[in-house]
């Protein structure tokens, strides 16, 4: 029998136990980690959008600056630059740090590009029917900047799903994390097509659905 | 101060030479990867059948899989698989190549769809060749659309030339882990960070300036 064959039913019957764990671990990093750039994104979207030049200037330069910067040597300086405080952080907690920060400015972009579709005669209108701007915001703003948002987002938080397998290199418990060390342990390169596998099937149906609540949506604008 | 001269030494020790291999690579899957993004895009609209569905397969392929993941694959099954064996510096960019090739084909995707459609008819109207036409018509006005997209991708490709660390390419992220092991001081990867930011930077301005002259060109 081909060795790598068996090696790979060895590594496989270790490695399946341990997924559905691996599989919460990938999960909660990309949730928290989306949750965190949706939140900081926002911030510093409206500081982006704000009349003020200055907080304007500032908030494009912070999103110019971390838009640029990798994962990989961010997610080394936070992992390593936490391990000499008090509170170590998981290689889990460093990712989701990391990614959250990263993502940030993508998604203040998603959020300036969607309220700026915004139809600005309709705005108008509603400043002149009275509205307050509590109402212009949810009433008029918000369900156009929601579509125009919405397929962008789920498209970044799939690409934030496939950037949390980079946790696995220091040592992380997701699913390239364990992969890894089956491999590793067993020589059962084969391994990693399962690997790749399981994230295609978690990924696809996601960026299907949200292709196809884009086209849906497309029809009412 | 303490720390600059902590940063300067290490420049010395080997960020420097990684940063050159950072460039190296950069240039290297910016270029192969302009050309393969549009041998993605021309199967991707072919009109035969076999060739789009493989051209679609493999772009939700390698979109649906993480970078880091599909270096090791090729990496690790290359050799066994065709027998070749590829140097790391020539895995890493084929892996890039390959991921990165499924976002050029869009660049060059937006760019033709740009193209109005009346301007293809009247070409046609006139009994030009599909080649006259394509290189006389649609690729001067899809150039101005896909060049600054290319430039915005080439910036996005510089976030995925840290990863090739992981297959053996000794550029700025193996030289700061090198050197993490040997002094167990983490603002080398402060270093580099800001290394990396301002070479981000610098493509960034590029690109807007690029996009600027195409701009104040067309009107």
């Amino acid at each position: 029998m081909n060795p790598n064959l068996s090696a790979l039913q060895l590594a496989l019957s270790l490695f399946l136990p341990r997924l559905p764990s691996a599989l919460l671990i990938t999960v909660e990093v990309t949730v928290s980690a989306g949750a965190i750039g949706l939140s900081l994104g926002l911030v510093l979207a409206l500081f982006r959008l704000s009349p003020s030049r200055i907080l304007s200037s500032a908030a494009r330069l912070v999103i110019d600056i971390v838009r640029v910067i990798p994962i990989p040597p961010f997610l080394y300086l936070v992992y390593f630059g936490f391990l000499v405080t008090p509170t170590k952080l998981s290689p889990e907690m460093a990712g989701t740090i990391a990614l959250g920060v990263l993502l940030a400015p993508y998604m203040a972009e998603l959020y300036r590009s969607g309220i700026q579709s915004v139809d600005t005669g309709k705005v108008e209108a509603g400043l002149a029917l009275g509205m307050s701007p509590w109402l212009i915001r949810t009433r008029i703003v918000f369900p156009v900047a929601i579509r125009v948002m919405l397929p962008a987002i789920g498209q970044t938080l799939v690409g934030t799903l496939l950037d949390s397998s980079f946790v696995a290199v220091l040592g992380g418990t997701d699913v390239t994390g364990i992969g890894r060390r089956m491999v590793n342990t067993f020589f059962a390169t084969y391994l990693w097509f399962v690997i790749a596998a399981i994230y295609f099937i978690l990924s696809f149906p996601i960026s299907r659905a949200f292709s196809y609540v884009e086209r849906r949506m497309s029809t009412y604008l | 101060m303490d720390l600059l001269n902590t940063w300067f030494s290490y420049l010395q020790d080997g960020i420097a030479s990684g940063l050159l291999v950072t460039l190296e690579t950069m240039v290297v899957a910016c270029l192969v990867t302009v050309v393969w993004g549009l041998l993605v895009n021309l199967l991707r609209i072919s009109p035969i059948k076999p060739l789009r569905f493989i051209a679609i397969a493999y772009i939700e392929l390698f979109r649906g899989t993480p970078l880091l993941v599909q270096m090791l694959i090729i990496y690790a099954t290359l050799p066994i698989a065709t027998g070749i064996m590829l140097p790391a510096f020539q895995t890493a960019i084929l892996t890039i190549m390959l991921n990165q090739g499924t976002y050029m084909a869009e660049c060059y995707r937006s760019g033709f769809e740009s193209v109005p459609v009346g301007q293809r008819e009247a070409a046609a109207a006139l009994g030009m060749s599909p080649i006259v036409e394509f290189w006389r018509i649609q690729l001067p006005l899809a150039i101005r659309v896909i060049l600054p997209a290319i430039g915005n991708r080439a910036l996005a490709m510089l976030l995925t030339t840290p990863f090739v660390f992981m297959v053996g390419v000794v550029e700025m992220m193996a030289q700061a882990n090198k050197i993490l092991g040997e002094t167990g001081d983490f603002s080398v990867f402060v270093l580099i960070t800001i290394i990396y930011v301002l070479v981000g930077m610098t493509l960034n301005i590029a690109n807007s300036r690029f996009e600027r002259a195409l701009r104040t060109e067309r009107l």
